[in-house]
């Protein structure tokens, strides 16, 4: 029935501290919507800005097509279950169901019908005369979710309801709970630091962590894709096995290299492909992780091979049907110690003693690996580059077996470089033949694999389909050029920069009416930038209120942030002074500065000196400098 | 060996319940026999003043109560302070409650700072703000008034609110959420959901709100200074005591006036005892 | 930050390590709270600050009705049709002018002279006699004087929120946002706005019956007013920190002296005092409470309710009773007397320090049900399974009580423990009822043996007049209150954190 978006929803308190930031989510009717990390991740204030209990410090939250950043609780439409219920104890259960009907001053026979058939979906009909008090701790959930589903609610909202419960009840409630989903059919917004009722739950799950959104995904995906290090350790049970190590690329294999315990194995390159080159060279500290599941005991008497390693055994746990193993892949060295365990599953039939070494080999398809210094997967779904080679000779530039002239903008000495192409940057139309292997859809976006030649290309592109022969070239403003990892060409950035503080005018017009020349004073905002004024209309300038508030917007610092196509040479712009113009064939771009900032102005004609530039104001981003929050 | 060390350990036991015992004995006798000879001494018939020197009357009589109710002004001091302890009983239980929920409850910028002034205010000796008072009463003709002694009572409740809101505290903020969300304003979450919990601490704050003016004799003294008519009883039984020409004759009737005004506010606080001590001890404890 | 030496010790000499800190750390918690000061003050001036920006915004940015409401409360509101508000605001200024020219103004400008005549004798031939005719009043000059600047703070609060109430109002036009209606102004009064419909009415009685009289005081405190200067007779008038100087005793009369060594004397009775009468209470307190919850002891409720009883009669009864028990000639000495157990009479409430003791015993009379009820309430907080396993580790009852009980209860009674202190460095009651402060002294101005600054001042002001010095002497209690508390609060906080008690 309601569909609810956040764009930008900060929270931030007095004394700066950020609970949540920058969360963006779009969450469809009848949506089951998971919230899980660990506490203080800011899971829960979210929750109570979508409930009104918290303010929203800056950025948009609508529930259906209104947006509620002001509106009361109890206008929003929004019922909550909390995670210590939160009943009135002086009143009856069925006084607490009918407490928020009868403040809306419902006839009496309404609110009896609607207590009554809510208890009877619930289970409770027979508790309806007793006081909080006298009830279980499960049958008091079951009267909080009833007080919530009373309100008929467009979307439901629940903040940790089970953890309150022993582990037996939370596991019957969870299913009665997606049941209720199921039967109401509404929005659900659920917050838990439990991941499995997150997986359980959930159609889609937020992974949260230091105010910060993680991961946005379905629970299948966030399972075998996940976005980063933390992620990875927080969905799943037992958790991800870590290990330290590094990635060596020789020829057609990579070496993984398990660093101090001392273990090996060898994976194909293709596998890897996703992998940015600078994780391949044998030194970039990254961290391989594995899930238990994905880790099969290897027989005995298996002969040492490429994928196989060696683990000493400490304990083990004997679940019935499987048995987890600890141990260490550090086989010499302390089987206890933190660096290198491992923990895996197996069934069946063998007897394994602590003390033991066993060999093991890994799944590869699931392997995992991670940038050690920023967490972030090394293999991501949709790969930010192509690393391809290519020959500069004479304005020409030879890559993927063919020939492509380089634009006026890009100036190199001839020679022998390596390309970093964008997975944007792959146009389709013209240049050279190129078979689509595979398409997928992945958050939104298309995604091709592209066979060029035996060598494999990723592209974002809408237009893909799969077996399809394309002919593809490169969007030279996006493309590196680097030598010996010195960058030689480096892509035009793809935002502008501008400072401003959002002001107010007094415009003083005269106008004739009726042959009368009257004075009219009128009050426009707009940006003041490098001292000038310039008005936007009532769309930019409430959409700044609605995230900063009225009173607080006003002399506000303001960076404007809009692409190369969001500014225009324009006699009423900005004052800024030409520097050179770019010419990329198809496209021409001027490059000025503005101020301190340099920015790129799309335009096709020449300019030298000083010019006036004006950014599309409709259409720019907006960021608040002093708290560093995004407002469009 | 085992055996004889449990014994060792019972007796030694045994030992100490008796010593409890035979303290508790003690103390409980010396905190009643000074009662216990207030109510003997009031049926004392013959006039020896304070100097006697035995404790049982040679005469028992009612004559000191007939004496205190007939010849005295005592009738009139105890309906002025019953009238005095009602009124203030409720103007301050309502002025506490309020101060207590918008300061545990509602969350506004002056919040903090009025708590610490109200702190400040109360370190100033109470006595030293009378004067002051006394001469604004006088101006308004509110001196040797009751209502000016029930203005003075009251005005200054607001800074009483301490342990009312320690209470308040301890009541789930989530219920307040709750309430919010079912669409209860700030004012209907007071009187619907948090007054009904706070039973325990009203009941409390009525009875200290109530007893407080009985006892009270710094600010009545002063304000009622030269008006018999307007004592309350502690200021009227205090008179005796300090006219060297009555307290002889008017010791026997001290108590028996002392009896009468303990045993309302005696009775009361019997009753509500439970309510008592689960205010001093909540609110003490509660840095 | 582990401090491995500091979890060595067992609670109680961690409790003990942690009180000798406590005091250790006095000197520097007073310096540190003196030191904090600097950065309130700015903090308040940032505020101030915010004041001013507001205005001058208001004043460059506002249009033609914002500026109007400059002089005129409440018009940017009324014409933006913000009807409730600005009607408010229009009627305070209306009453405020009026206060002003009809009655506040006449006192503040005599405020800086307080009078120039008092009274005027004249001959009335119709009367034969001499009448008198009553001009200037100095205390009313400085009691309505006084008044009057808190209505014009009030005023200029007052005018400051409607400038930005107004500005705030225009902001909102410009923005097409929606102002509130009435109905939503009056609406947020049960909502956002409660605060003020609840806290109204209390803080007006506050500030009339407790700031304002506070204030008075204080400034009588720099004037002359006692005996010789009672008004409507007499003016009084300012003498800068004449009184505290005669206080402190580097006056030129001969009372200076005198009034330093009363002072003096007081002063330390009232802190011997204040310290004795918590403390006996409170260990006494608590081991009474003690023996009534030992595990075995019969009758708990009896032996409770006995002491009970003892607070429901009125505390004022029982001090005047004991006060007539223990006099000289009173039933007690009588009693003994007869019995021959002594030979003469026993100065309870007449010798000094006999006086003394004897305040003090009585106040653990009266007392200790107090504090055995509040300590039975904690005792009973006391995890039965801390006790367990002190007895698996062999502790007996004394030791538990000295590992256990006693850090848990100095723990947990802390902020009781000053209170009560703060409470008895004010108590007028016991000692006013039972001794009026008496052993009398000729060498005390006004003073008796036994008497606190709160009862001194009670004297000084009911029975001598002496307003002016009366008033110096609440100012100096006010400052040892205040900053021992202050300080005893803080320290208490940081041991509170320090050692969380389990």
């Amino acid at each position: 029935m309601a569909e609810v978006s956040l764009k930008h929803v900060y929270k931030v308190y007095p004394n700066g501290t950020k609970a949540v930031s920058d969360f963006n989510m779009h969450i469809r009717d009848k949506e089951f919507i998971v919230f899980v990390g660990p506490s203080g991740c800011g899971k829960s204030t979210t929750l109570r800005m979508i409930a009104g209990l918290e303010d929203v410090s800056a950025g948009e939250l609508k529930i259906g097509d209104l947006t509620v950043n002001d509106v009361e609780p109890k206008d929003r439409d929004i019922a909550m279950v909390f995670q210590n219920y939160a009943l009135y104890p002086h009143m009856t259960v069925y006084e607490n169901i009918a407490f928020g009907l009868r403040l809306k001053k419902l006839p009496k026979d309404e609110i009896h019908k609607r207590v009554v058939s809510a208890a009877e979906i619930l289970g409770i009909t027979e508790y309806l005369g007793k006081k909080p008090k006298e009830m279980s701790g499960g049958q008091r959930q079951r009267v909080a979710l009833g007080r919530a589903l009373v309100r008929e609610p467009k979307v439901m909202l629940l903040d940790e309801p089970l953890s309150n419960l022993d582990a037996k009840l939370r596991t019957q409630m969870r299913a009665e709970i997606s049941k209720l989903h199921q039967k109401l059919q509404t929005t659900f917004i659920y917050v838990t630091h439990d991941q499995v009722e997150a997986m359980t739950m959930g159609t889609r799950i937020v992974v949260m962590k230091n105010g910060f959104v993680q991961q946005i995904d379905t629970p299948k995906n966030l399972y075998n894709y996940p976005a980063n290090k933390f992620v990875a350790g927080f969905i799943g049970t037992p958790q991800m096995n870590f290990f330290g190590g590094t990635l060596l690329k020789t020829g057609d294999e990579v070496t993984i290299d398990f660093g101090a315990a001392g273990a090996k194995i060898t994976v194909p390159y293709a596998m890897l492909y996703k992998a940015q080159p600078k994780f391949l060279n044998g030194k970039t500290p990254v961290c391989i992780g594995i899930r238990a599941e994905d880790i099969t005991l290897a027989p005995d008497g298996a002969a040492e091979g490429k994928t196989l390693i060696k683990v000493a055994v400490s304990h083990k746990e004997e679940l019935g049907n499987e048995t987890l193993v600890y141990g260490n892949i550090n086989v010499g060295g302390d089987v206890y110690g933190e660096n290198g365990s491992i923990i895996f599953k197996y069934s069946g039939g063998r007897d394994i003693q602590a003390g033991d070494v066993v060999k093991v080999s890994f799944n590869l398809d699931r392997l995992h690996l991670f940038d050690e210094e920023t967490e972030r997967s090394v293999l991501p779904r949709i790969p930010e580059y192509n690393y391809l080679e290519c020959t500069v000779k004479e304005g020409k530039l030879t890559a993927l077996g063919g020939e492509f002239d380089l634009p006026g903008a890009v100036k190199c000495p001839d020679g022998d470089y390596d390309l970093l192409v964008p997975t944007d940057a792959i146009t389709f139309g013209k240049g050279v033949k190129a078979q689509t292997e595979s398409c997928e859809d992945i958050n939104g976006a298309r995604l091709a694999a592209l066979n060029i030649g035996g060598k494999r290309v990723y592209a974002v592109n809408d237009g893909c389909a799969e077996g399809a022969a394309v002919s593809v070239g490169f969007d030279f403003k996006k493309i590196t050029l680097m030598s010996d990892g010195e960058t030689v060409v480096s892509p035009m950035p793809d935002k502008n920069a501008i400072d401003c503080k959002f002001v107010k005018r007094k415009i003083v017009e005269n106008e004739e009416v009726n042959g009368k020349t009257v004075r009219r004073k009128t009050v426009r905002f707009g940006f003041e930038i490098e001292g000038e004024f310039f008005g936007v209309s009532d769309a930019v300038s409430q959409k700044i209120f609605a995230a900063l508030g009225i009173k607080n917007s006003l002399s506000s610092s303001l960076r404007l942030e809009c692409g190369a196509d969001g500014l225009t040479v324009c006699e009423n712009g900005v004052a800024a002074t030409a520097e050179e113009t770019l010419d990329y064939g198809a496209e021409k771009f001027l490059k000025c500065r503005v101020g301190e900032r340099e920015v790129f102005v799309a335009t096709d004609k020449e300019y030298s000196g000083a010019v006036r530039v004006l950014p599309d104001f409709g259409k720019v981003g907006l960021v608040e400098t002093t708290r560093d929050i995004k407002i469009i | 060996m085992e055996k004889k060390k449990y014994k060792s350990k019972k007796a030694g036991e045994t030992i100490a319940l008796v010593l409890i015992y035979a303290v508790l004995i003690v103390i409980s006798l010396v905190w009643l026999i000074p009662f216990f000879m207030l109510v003997i001494l009031s049926f004392r018939g013959e006039a020896v003043g304070v100097s006697a020197d035995y404790l049982f009357p040679k005469q028992w009589s009612f004559g000191n109560y007939v004496k205190l109710f007939t010849e005295t002004k005592f009738p009139v001091w105890y309906g002025n302070t019953m009238l005095v302890s009602s009124v203030v009983t409720v103007l301050q239980t309502v002025i506490v409650l309020m101060t207590s929920y918008a300061l545990s409850r509602l969350r506004f910028k002056m919040r903090k700072p009025l708590m610490n002034v109200m702190l400040i205010l109360g370190m100033f000796p109470g006595f030293l703000s009378m004067t002051a008072v006394y001469f604004v009463l006088k101006e308004i003709n509110l001196t040797q008034n009751l209502f000016g002694l029930i203005l003075v009572f009251t005005a200054s409740s607001a800074m009483q609110y301490y342990i009312c809101k320690g209470f308040f505290d301890t009541i789930p903020k989530s219920l307040d959420e709750a309430a919010r969300i079912d669409g209860a304003s700030r004012h209907t979450i007071f009187v619907k959901i948090i007054l009904p919990l706070a039973k325990p601490i009203i009941i409390y704050t009525i009875l200290t709100a109530f007893i407080a003016p009985w006892g009270e004799y710094m600010f009545t003294s002063f304000i009622m200074l030269g008006d018999p008519d307007k004592f309350t009883v502690a200021v009227g039984m205090k008179s005796w005591l300090d006219n060297p020409t009555l307290a002889g004759d008017y010791f026997t009737v001290f108590c028996a006036a002392a009896v009468v005004v303990s045993i309302p506010i005696t009775a009361l606080f019997i009753w509500l005892q439970r309510y008592y001590v689960e205010g001093i001890t909540g609110g003490s404890v509660k840095g | 930050m582990v401090d491995l030496e500091y979890l060595k010790k067992s609670p109680f000499e961690k409790f003990w390590f942690n009180f000798v800190n406590f005091f250790k750390g006095l000197p520097s918690g007073i310096a540190s709270f003196f030191k904090a000061i600097p950065k309130k003050l700015y903090k308040l001036w940032l505020a101030f600050a915010g004041i001013f920006l507001t205005v001058g915004r208001a004043a460059k940015d506002g249009d033609w009705k914002t500026r109007a409401s400059f002089g005129i409360m409440g018009f940017g509101l009324l014409a933006r049709k913000q009807y409730l508000r600005g009607a408010v605001y229009l009627l305070f200024e209306v009453l405020f002018i009026l206060y002003m020219s009809f009655f506040g103004w006449k006192y503040l400008v005599k405020m800086g002279s307080l009078g120039e005549i008092a009274c005027v004798e004249e001959w009335d031939d119709a009367l034969g006699s001499f009448t008198y005719k009553f001009y200037d009043n100095s205390l009313l000059i400085l009691l309505y004087s006084l008044l009057t600047l808190f209505i014009a703070a009030a005023f200029v609060y007052v005018w400051y929120q409607n400038v930005k109430g107004s500005l705030i109002s225009q902001e909102f036009t410009e923005a097409h946002a929606a102002l509130p209606t009435v109905k939503d102004d009056l609406r947020s009064y049960a909502n956002e706005n409660y605060h003020k419909s609840l806290l109204s009415v209390p803080m007006l009685g506050l500030v009339v019956f407790t700031v304002l009289p506070i204030f008075f005081m204080v400034f009588i405190a720099f004037t002359n007013y006692d005996k010789a200067h009672m008004p409507p007779q007499e003016l009084f008038s300012w003498v800068g920190v004449d009184n505290f100087v005669t206080l402190l005793g580097g006056g030129v009369s001969a009372n200076s002296k005198i009034f330093a060594y009363t002072f003096g004397e007081v002063l330390l009775w009232t802190i011997v005092w204040a310290f004795f009468a918590t403390f006996t209470n409170y260990i006494l307190g608590m081991i009474v409470a003690i023996m009534i919850n030992k595990k075995g002891v019969k009758f708990k409720k009896l032996w409770r309710t006995v002491l009970v009883i003892t607070i429901a009669v009125p505390q004022f009864v029982s001090l005047m009773f004991m006060s007539q028990l223990l006099a000289d000639q009173g039933l007690i000495n009588n009693l003994l007397l007869k019995w021959g157990l002594i030979d003469k009479a026993v100065p309870f409430l007449t010798d000094g320090t006999f006086a003394r003791v004897t305040i003090i015993i009585v106040n653990v009379w009266i007392g200790i049900p107090y504090s055995m009820l509040i300590c039975t309430g904690i005792l009973m907080n006391i995890p039965e399974d801390l006790y367990e396993s002190a007895r698996i580790d062999g502790a007996g009852p004394v030791r538990a009580y000295m590992k256990i009980t006693l850090p848990y209860m100095l723990h947990v009674t802390t902020p009781y423990l000053i209170t009560q202190f703060i409470g008895n460095l004010n108590n007028f009651n016991v000692i006013f009822l039972l001794t009026g402060g008496n052993p009398s002294t000729l060498d005390m101005q006004f003073a008796g043996k036994t008497d606190l600054l709160i009862t001194w001042l009670y004297k000084l002001t009911v029975s001598e007049s002496q307003y002016g010095i009366a008033s110096v002497i609440g100012i100096f209690t006010f400052i040892i209150v205040a900053v021992l508390s202050l300080v005893l609060y803080n320290r208490s906080k940081s041991v509170k954190n320090e050692e969380e008690f389990m």
